[in-house]
């Protein structure tokens, strides 16, 4: 190998390899990390607070619900910021990424329902989102593989 | 399709985070676009022909696959 052949290091499972991302792309997705982060301990706040021996007035109810929601819908827009300023490859990367986890979705959510007629008990929503998590992180990697 | 970029490149002695500094894009990229694993964008085509002062055909070439009609 050459100087020239610059090897470039497998990314490190799960998170990528930042030191290929340009310094905006690395602010932009810890920016995106963050809010999940977040938006993880708002639902598992939300989990025990709503539970049955969690609170009981209604407003901070109602307040504890929307949390996770509000926390959600700004990792959301944070995430659409990281993609659209992204470089391009890796907004391919992230994109291919995305549609893996949005199929996997659809395929659970339309094909339950002939498991249903064998025997299985109704899909639980928590699972689907799962999974389509766990489809866009392997989508990624599928694609990382591909493209470097 | 097949590029000259890694050639150009070592003849300004320039590694791959110095070109990738200059076209703003990450060094994964610059990799990916030599190795032929990946084809850039109009836009960064055109940047890398104007950060070489060449034409951007004399830096891309399409496959003989892709030329055929």
């Amino acid at each position: 190998m050459t100087s020239m052949d610059e090897k470039i290091d497998r990314p490190r499972w799960p998170f990528g390899c930042t030191a290929e991302m340009t310094p905006r792309d690395i602010r932009n997705r810890r920016r995106f990390s963050l809010l999940m982060l977040g938006w993880g301990v708002a639902w598992c706040a939300a989990r025990l607070g709503l539970g049955e021996h969690g609170l009981q007035s209604p407003a901070p109810r109602v307040a504890l619900a929307l949390l996770p929601i509000a926390v959600l819908l700004a990792a959301l827009a944070a995430y659409l910021r990281f993609l659209r300023h992204a470089d391009e490859l890796l907004r391919r990367i992230e994109v291919e990424g995305l549609g893996v986890g949005f199929a996997t979705g659809l395929l659970l959510l339309w094909s339950w329902l002939f498991l249903e007629r064998l025997g299985a008990g109704p899909i639980d929503p928590t699972v689907v989102g799962s999974l389509m998590v766990f489809g866009w992180v392997a989508g990624q990697h599928l694609a990382r593989r591909r493209y470097t | 399709m097949t590029n000259r970029l890694r050639v150009l490149r070592a003849e300004r002695e320039w590694s791959q985070a110095d070109l990738a500094g200059r076209l703003g894009v990450s060094r994964q990229t610059v990799n990916a676009i030599e190795r032929g694993k990946y084809d850039p964008s109009l836009p960064l085509a055109f940047r890398i022909a104007s950060t070489f002062g060449q034409p951007i055909e004399a830096i891309f070439q399409p496959d003989a696959a892709q030329s055929a009609p």
